[in-house]
């Protein structure tokens, strides 16, 4: 079957870790999320935690290098969500302890009140952010899963 | 960047909206009080540049400064810092300062899960 243009059940964009591509990076979310039942209210949610991680990325991953490294970002739908990695292949930086300077440690918190589920994980490798908003019937050409999901829910950050 | 498909093909690049970041500033003075308006989206690409325009409109002398985002659609975590700041410079200048937010949307819904308001006095509109 030739790919169909529409289907938003996986995409997967790449660009440099560059402020100036932060933009850009919103209107493809607006645009393939456009595709799903979200209301504009939650579709805004979404872009803006993805924006925060993406951003993130931009100022902290490849802060040691002279060339921007880049980031990954993909999106998939599951029967009862949207989820979406963001990925960079620098260095996760702890937020300094006490007080913060300006600009530290907010984006993190902003994700994790956006959207439903915020897991980071980092190591050697790199840093992936994953965020999973509860989405009901994401896509209609996607059919539930045929197993029973597992109790419970992914450990990480939720939303308060 | 590449965009691609799930069966990694080339997926279409969408054309929506402003290929880059861009702002507006346009500040108002009457008497000793301020008015700045910001218009458009304010994230870490352009969020320096905006916060040194805003500062432009703070002068000596003003009793009162009002930065109306009522015009904007979109902030990230290095615009709400920009409105941090302003309300500790505007403190300790003793000026009075407050935003003013759309009454629903993305930028209330950031400068609200922030708590700006515990930095400068956030307003909303009536209807």
């Amino acid at each position: 079957m030739p790919p169909r243009s529409d289907r938003t059940e996986y995409v997967h964009l790449t660009l440099p870790a560059d402020a100036a591509h932060l933009c850009g990076l919103r209107n493809a979310m607006n645009e393939y999320l456009s595709a799903l039942p979200l209301t504009p209210h939650r579709r805004d949610e979404i872009v803006m935690a993805v924006g925060e991680a993406a951003a993130n990325a931009v100022e902290h991953a490849y802060r040691d290098q002279q060339e921007p490294g880049i980031i990954d970002v993909t999106f998939w739908t599951e029967s009862d969500a949207l989820c979406v990695q963001v990925r960079d292949q620098g260095r996760w930086r702890e937020p300094p302890s006490g007080p913060r300077p300006a600009g530290q440690g907010l984006g993190i918190a902003l994700m994790r009140r956006l959207v439903d589920c915020v897991l980071i994980h980092y190591d050697h490798r790199g840093t992936d952010v994953l965020l999973r908003h509860p989405v009901h019937n994401p896509a209609p050409y996607c059919q539930p899963c045929p197993t029973p999901r597992a109790a419970g829910r992914p450990s990480g950050a939720h939303r308060n | 960047m590449r965009p691609m498909g799930g069966d990694g093909s080339a997926a279409p690049v969408p054309e929506r909206g402003p290929a880059a970041t861009q702002a507006f500033v346009t500040i108002a003075r009457s008497d000793d009080v301020a008015l700045i308006k910001v218009t458009g989206e304010v994230d870490l690409a352009n969020a320096e540049t905006i916060e040194q325009e805003i500062l432009q409109g703070i002068r000596d002398g003003l009793s009162a400064v009002t930065l109306d985002l009522t015009g904007l659609r979109y902030i990230d975590s290095a615009g709400l810092w920009i409105l941090f700041r302003l309300g500790t410079s505007l403190t300790t200048a003793k000026i009075a300062g407050e935003v003013v937010v759309p009454v629903d949307g993305p930028i209330r819904r950031m400068v609200d899960i922030a708590g700006v308001s515990a930095a400068i006095s956030v307003r909303v509109p009536r209807r």
